[in-house]
């Protein structure tokens, strides 16, 4: 049994790689709720936004300015991706999830033919050197930044889409896309800027987490496999779902891998076999949808 | 209806039964012809085939291991001076001209086997090589002996493939866990003080597992006392887990198992979690393109070994030639894995032109009795075990040196010691190994 | 007589087919860059398929964790044969499938009771944790991440007589034996009354279910069956390559599945035969382009996008698509002349051209007074059309009453 201060620490640990999963999960629900498409291009984009802050940071010495660039380019790149997937709307599920999985491919492999499968360095940004001292935990600078950088990125996403007119739109496209079709508004256009949110979001949380993690074109793989389950345990297409899942699936990796790492995935796909078995539409999802 | 369906039942049988017929006949092989050979040898080429991952976890290796494999292939079928220094005779090896072709693995098993299969059935592979993993040098060793082609072993360092699962047509070069351990532990011992405490980081799959039970096992020997363990899964992106309890375990020494783009992810995040600042890094077995993905600054004082270091040009002529005419083709100073490959290229074609005949069981002979007659190598002279297919074989032990002592970007490690391996050697039988019949 | 003679032969056209296209592969298609290695990898993708086709082309379960039950099947026959427990390698191969078989009752019985994306979920979960079972927990059975080595290769026959299947073009036979018979197997299933039922609950489940049937029994059959296909294919990958890889159990062996089936159609029965052999292709001879060496997957990626714009129904269901469109143009017209040969015949029968619905403004009745119609001409007699389709009672027409809109009466039927 580990000490109180392990757990502790695994605890506060996985408060950081629960805000990340939350992050790359909000892009992941958002895209399925609305359009329905389960976006196996997710960890692509991942890789594709570390790479593209690796790209503008050897040219502007900022990171933030390398922020700034590279979500406009995953906005950019979600507008286009979004075109090549209208035209699968009006074919069935599978379709679309095959093209989302090709064009993962395709991204992936781009990538890997553009700057080898050699990991690349991001240096940390100036203001995240060094650790700092809790109590008695040690933790890395960058990562607690990186807790507040998330967190006030997603309060953001949240006011968009439950205060403003076009979150309106959204959620109730999630709700039922017909009927808002129906009350004359257009729901194309606003899925439009859905969707490139929800890349811009995965992006980003590929930007930020490059200068912790070694940054290669396959990196992505894992954190998709690992957001799947966490929308599944918030519920498929919610948001406040996906948070919560991503905080709560960050926990349960970092408090199992206390006891023993070998067994921190298996437990995550466990509780998310168990959950769908006993409660299939997640902690926010609704029922009826199953 | 049911006359057609027992009529297409027997027709199918009958099919299977006639084309049975020829694997009959196939079965009567006299050791005259045996695996690819003679098939394989044509009059003035034989073909080689390389597996190698290009894609996937292991792709820096894998990139530097195909390169090393080219520079070899070339220089043989050229016959030139270097290729005379190492003791070959003629263009090509026993007058033929090499050919090979290169498949892309992924670093998986699977792949490999497939790719090696199509070598021998479609090309008539005389010899595979290649892959960097351990897992995928057992399946080929394994597939070497089913098929009778002669393997020889890529980037591999774990302790089964010359030990449980060793097998008759497999050689191994780089040197295996053990050694490694047994020669970089009293190094590292004199130079950090015994009596301390260690925390090791063990990626959990067979290679990570050996290479533990080793060090582990020499560290103790010379007093070190292990306070952590941390066994992570291959391939974790975030090891925020194993290196929070590292961080606060209270070791002195920080023993890093993990390998390829797991040593770099690992290494980082240590560092960013200040385990580098309060402890000493090891790393008993370097990963090839470590030093540059990380930099000299996380790798100084850094104590670990490897096959080869392009800094041994300083002590051997072969390796001079090998470093240099690496250089001028790649426009990089080579990592060990190109050396794996270009050593291992060279050794086949001499242990060929010994033994006069592409004949696999001849050379595998001439291999195991290379122990009376050595190889001059570009790491020294060097001979494969009779017992094992381990390769008996100086290693060198290398520290990362501080930026300012750099004298050129790539001069990352001093080579602190050679170790003689005859000195480390584990004895033949203790690992397991029982090697498989000749035919 | 000679119309049902017939009609059974054309009954076994796809049989048939696939017989001659197994025989004639190894001779026609190393030239095409085929090896017989490779065929036999494709056939052995083509096994799983066929239990895959019936769970998602026939069902429409979209399962993204057969390699669950591939893994299965696979490592258990592996580990008798290798631990020496079993010596025929026969009876491993039926024990390594049952073991399938068994655990695939148990995730198909937790699976089955959700729907669409949430039954997809809990496969892939079941399949990931199969693979990190096997990889640690389990790892001195299996071999963790080195896989099981040196299964031996299957043997006919007894003591001298025996024969080896050695690699290339024996074991090819025995792997063509195999899907031949799978293939037989799976046609009976889709075209018996569970293969009907099955169709049926993809088409629409709930009228399945309101017709009592048992739809989640139903379901289970259908998955069982996959993770029997799937488990078989497992342990003949391991004695035909002598090696049973670890990666067998991951999730992109069960997305590389999915997509073959895709490519290949799904609910043909041979797509995922096609669709394998088009990525298998893809990926071998790729690679020998040399301009292509490490961006191969790049360009099959490219290749599988345009693949699924393009063939909307995958290879093999486009071309059974045309077929069909064929064969029911044919009927059409044969049924076609059938009709006017009767009409031709008797003559009692008048078909009247069938009137286009026109718009009509309903007149409303006069508010107290008596029905003027608007729509009515001179001469019409009042009241309801003469014959036989007086009410039976409670505004009801009577059975013998057969409306035909005469031309100027609007089309007004009695509810």
């Amino acid at each position: 049994m580990p000490s109180w201060a392990v757990l502790v620490s695994q605890a506060f640990n996985g408060l950081a790689l629960g805000t990340l999963l939350a992050l790359v999960s909000s892009g992941l629900t958002i895209i399925l709720g609305t359009l329905g498409v389960l976006n196996f291009a997710h960890g692509a984009l991942f890789a594709v936004g570390a790479y593209a802050a690796f790209v503008i940071l050897q040219y502007t010495q900022s990171f933030g300015l390398a922020i700034a660039i590279g979500c406009a380019f995953m906005l950019v790149l979600g507008f286009i991706l979004e075109r090549l997937i209208r035209l699968f709307y009006d074919r069935p599920h599978e379709d679309q999830i095959l093209v989302t999985y090709g064009v993962g491919i395709v991204l992936v492999e781009a990538v890997r033919a553009g700057f080898g499968g050699n990991s690349q360095r991001v240096p940390l940004p100036s203001w995240g050197q060094g650790a700092t001292q809790l109590g008695f935990l040690i933790y890395p600078t960058y990562r607690l930044q990186l807790i507040a950088i998330i967190a006030a990125l997603l309060l953001s996403l949240y006011l968009v889409l439950y205060r403003t007119s076009m979150g309106l739109v959204v959620r109730a496209g999630i709700e039922n896309p017909g009927m808002v079709g129906v009350l004359g508004i257009n729901v194309r256009r606003a899925f439009l800027l859905v969707f490139a949110i929800g890349v811009v979001a995965v992006g980003l949380a590929g930007m930020l987490y490059a200068p912790v993690v070694a940054v290669t074109p396959d990196m992505g793989a894992n954190f998709m496999a690992q957001s799947f389950v966490v929308i599944v345990l918030g519920g498929l297409g919610s948001f406040p779902g996906a948070v919560v899942g991503g905080l709560l699936a960050g926990e349960i990796i970092s408090l199992t891998s206390a006891f023993n790492s070998a067994y921190s995935e298996v437990m995550l796909y466990a509780l998310m076999a168990l959950l769908l078995v006993l409660r299939p539409q997640g902690l926010f999802g609704s029922e009826g949808r199953v | 209806m049911q006359f057609d369906r027992r009529q297409l039942l027997l027709g199918g049988v009958g099919t299977a039964a006639g084309f049975m017929l020829p694997g009959l006949t196939a079965m009567a092989q006299s050791p005259a012809s045996i695996g690819t050979f003679p098939d394989g040898v044509a009059a003035d080429s034989v073909f080689v085939g390389l597996t190698i991952p290009l894609t996937g976890v292991f792709s820096g290796d894998g990139g530097d291991l195909k390169l090393g494999y080219e520079l070899a292939i070339a220089q043989i079928n050229a016959g030139d001076d270097v290729a005379q220094k190492w003791g070959l005779k003629g263009k090509g090896v026993l007058g033929r001209q090499i050919r090979y072709k290169v498949s892309d693995t992924e670093g998986k098993p699977n792949l490999d086997v497939q790719s090696a299969t199509q070598f021998i059935q479609r090309d008539k592979a005389i010899m595979v090589s290649g892959s960097v993993s351990s897992a995928s040098a057992i399946a080929l060793e394994e597939l070497g002996s089913r098929e009778k082609v002669l393997y020889m072993v890529g980037v591999a360092g774990s302790n089964d493939v010359t030990g449980k699962n060793c097998q008759r047509y497999g050689f191994r070069s780089q040197q295996n866990a053990y050694m490694a351990a047994k020669a970089l532990a009293p190094v590292v011992a004199k130079a950090f003080g015994k009596n301390i405490k260690s925390a090791f980081l063990v990626p959990d799959y067979t290679y990570g597992h050996s290479v533990y039970d080793s060090f582990a096992a020499f560290s103790k020997e010379q007093g070190w006392q292990q306070v952590a363990k941390e066994v992570v899964p291959l391939g974790t992106t975030d090891y925020s887990s194993a290196l929070l309890n590292i961080a606060n375990s209270g070791a002195d020494v920080f023993v890093n198992i993990a390998f390829g783009g797991d040593a770099v992810a690992s290494t980082k995040q240590a560092e960013q979690f200040g385990v580098l600042k309060r402890m000493k890094l090891v790393v008993p077995n370097l990963s090839s393109f470590q030093d540059k993905e990380l930099g000299a600054e996380l790798m100084q004082g850094v104590y670990g070994s490897c096959d080869f270091w392009w800094g041994m040009q300083d002590r051997n002529a072969l390796a001079k030639n090998f470093v240099q005419a690496f250089h001028t083709q790649n426009k990089y100073y080579p990592r060990w894995g190109a050396h794996v490959g270009y050593m291992q290229t060279y050794l086949w074609a001499m242990t060929v032109e010994r033994a006069g005949t592409f004949h696999p069981v001849e050379v595998i002979k001439a291999m195991e009795a290379s122990k009376a007659q050595p190889y001059d190598t570009t790491i020294g002279k060097v001979y494969y075990r009779a017992e094992d297919h381990q390769m008996v074989r100086p290693i060198p032990i290398l520290r990362g040196k501080a930026p300012s002592a750099m004298k050129n970007p790539e001069d990352f490690y001093e080579i602190v010691d050679v170790v003689d391996g005859e000195s480390v050697m584990n004895p033949p039988d203790a690992l397991g190994c029982k090697l498989g019949p000749y035919t | 007589m000679k119309g049902l003679r017939s009609r059974a032969w054309r009954a076994h056209v796809p049989e048939l087919a696939l017989l001659f296209a197994l025989v004639a592969a190894p001779v026609a298609l190393p030239h095409l860059g085929f090896s017989h290695d490779l065929l036999t990898r494709v056939l052995n993708w083509g096994l799983i398929g066929l239990g895959f086709d019936i769970l998602f082309g026939l069902t429409g379960l979209l399962s993204f964790g057969q390699a669950a039950f591939y893994g299965v099947g696979g490592f258990v026959t592996a580990y008798l044969l290798v631990s020496g427990k079993l010596s025929s390698v026969w009876l491993a191969l039926a024990t390594g499938t049952v073991a399938a078989g068994l655990f695939g009752l148990v995730v198909g019985w937790l699976a089955v009771r959700r729907i669409g994306i949430y039954f997809t979920m809990i496969t892939l979960a079941f399949g990931q944790m199969a693979y990190f079972i096997e990889n640690s927990p389990l790892s001195n059975y299996t071999g963790g991440e080195n896989g099981i080595p040196g299964i031996p290769v299957p043997v006919l026959g007894f003591g001298a007589y025996a024969i080896r299947i050695s690699a290339g073009l024996p074991m090819y036979v025995l792997f063509a034996v195999v899907f031949f018979a799978g293939y037989v197997l799976a046609r009976r299933i889709v075209r018996s009354s569970v293969g009907a039922i099955l169709f049926a609950i993809k088409e629409n489940t709930g009228r399945v279910a309101l017709l009592g049937h048992n739809v989640p029994a139903y379901k289970l059959t259908a998955f069982v069956i996959a993770a029997l296909y799937a488990g078989l294919a497992g342990g003949l990958l391991g004695t035909f390559q002598s090696y049973m890889p670890p990666d067998a159990f991951s999730l992109e062996t069960s997305g590389q599945l999915v997509v073959q089936t895709i490519v290949g159609g799904a609910g043909t029965l041979v797509g995922p035969l096609a669709g394998a052999a088009v990525w298998l292709w893809l990926r071998d001879n790729l690679q020998l382009i040399p301009a292509l060496a490490s961006l191969w997957k790049f360009v099959l990626g490219i290749a599988f996008i345009v693949l699924v714009i393009g063939l909307r129904r995958g290879v093999c269901g486009e071309i059974a698509h045309w077929w069909n469109e064929r064969r029911n143009l044919t009927a059409l017209r044969a049924a076609e002349a059938r009709t006017e040969a009767i009409e031709a015949r008797s003559g009692a029968v008048v078909t009247e051209p069938v009137a286009p619905n026109i718009d009509v403004a309903l007149a409303l009745p006069a508010p107290g007074g008596r029905h003027r119609g608007a729509g009515r001409r001179r001469g019409e007699s009042r009241g309801r059309r003469p014959g036989r389709c007086r009410s039976a009672g409670r505004g009801r027409p009577s059975p013998e009453c057969r409306w035909r809109p005469r031309a100027g009466t609007p089309d007004v039927r009695p509810d």
